[in-house]
């Protein structure tokens, strides 16, 4: 999806399950990433997520996040949070999400693959 | 009233917004600039900015498609927010959200307060300049 005015912009890639996000994530985007993570999660047990170019996150981006990371587990796939820009670094501190999100896989390595 | 709906009397800046979440980036750049009119530094903007998204995020779920009154009030050395919105019908609120929403808020707002009365709600909200990074900074 090209970027809109506030910068956004999501590419997802079933070929090696990474999905990065720039720009700003608020209620009028955050969705997009809950969605962009299940249609990678559609074809592959791991998602990697890519926050580095982040440049705003509120309240609502940070439930698509927990979002994602339960839909990994409904599906027993992996879901990693690859890197995060400092604005999202300090929302996940400040929530107490930083460990839940970035403690690592949700589930066993040897759940790992892509589905048969 | 400029160009872009703002309405500026005395010290008061006044902005309505649909309820759209497509407008929540105006509201966040008009605390921008308004945070700017007090000589907010850039963290401190980050922060009146963060907390006036959390504030409209809040009211817009609450709201039911009702429009969205924001006052930006200029006090010394800080900014305050009395945002609310006419509620006549059921509202959606996603818990987890506001919960995750009120932590943030704990943490970037000076003080905070929430209020729901007969057909409305409202956020009242402060932001200054953080003395205490400029004590540190000195």
């Amino acid at each position: 999806m090209p970027p809109d005015a506030s910068g956004f912009e999501i590419i997802a890639s079933t070929d090696d399950g990474m999905v990065r996000v720039a720009g700003e994530v608020d209620a009028a985007t955050a969705d997009q990433i809950a969605d962009a993570v299940a249609e990678v999660l559609d074809t592959r047990l791991e998602v990697v997520l890519d926050l580095s170019q982040v440049t705003y996150m509120d309240s609502s981006g940070l439930r698509a996040l927990i979002l994602c990371r339960q839909a990994a587990e409904g599906r027993s796939a992996r879901f990693e949070i690859g890197s995060t820009s400092p604005e999202v670094a300090r929302l996940l501190e400040i929530t107490g999400l930083a460990e839940t999100l970035l403690g690592g896989p949700s589930v066993r390595p040897d759940a790992l693959g892509e589905p048969g | 009233m400029n160009g872009n709906g703002v309405k500026i009397t005395a010290e008061v800046i006044s902005l309505r917004i649909p309820a759209d979440p497509r407008f929540l980036r105006v509201a966040r750049m008009a605390a921008s600039s308004v945070g700017s009119l007090v000589g907010l530094a850039l963290d401190d903007l980050e922060d009146l900015k963060i907390g006036v998204g959390e504030v409209v995020t809040s009211l817009l779920e609450l709201g039911n498609g009702n429009e969205l009154t924001l006052e930006f009030q200029l006090v010394d050395l800080g900014v305050e927010l009395f945002a609310y919105v006419e509620l006549d019908g059921p509202s959606e609120i996603d818990e987890e959200r506001a919960a995750l929403g009120l932590q943030i808020l704990d943490v970037v707002a000076d003080e905070h307060q929430f209020s729901l009365d007969t057909g409305r709600a409202a956020i009242w909200f402060r932001r200054s300049v953080d003395t205490l990074a400029d004590v540190d900074e000195s």
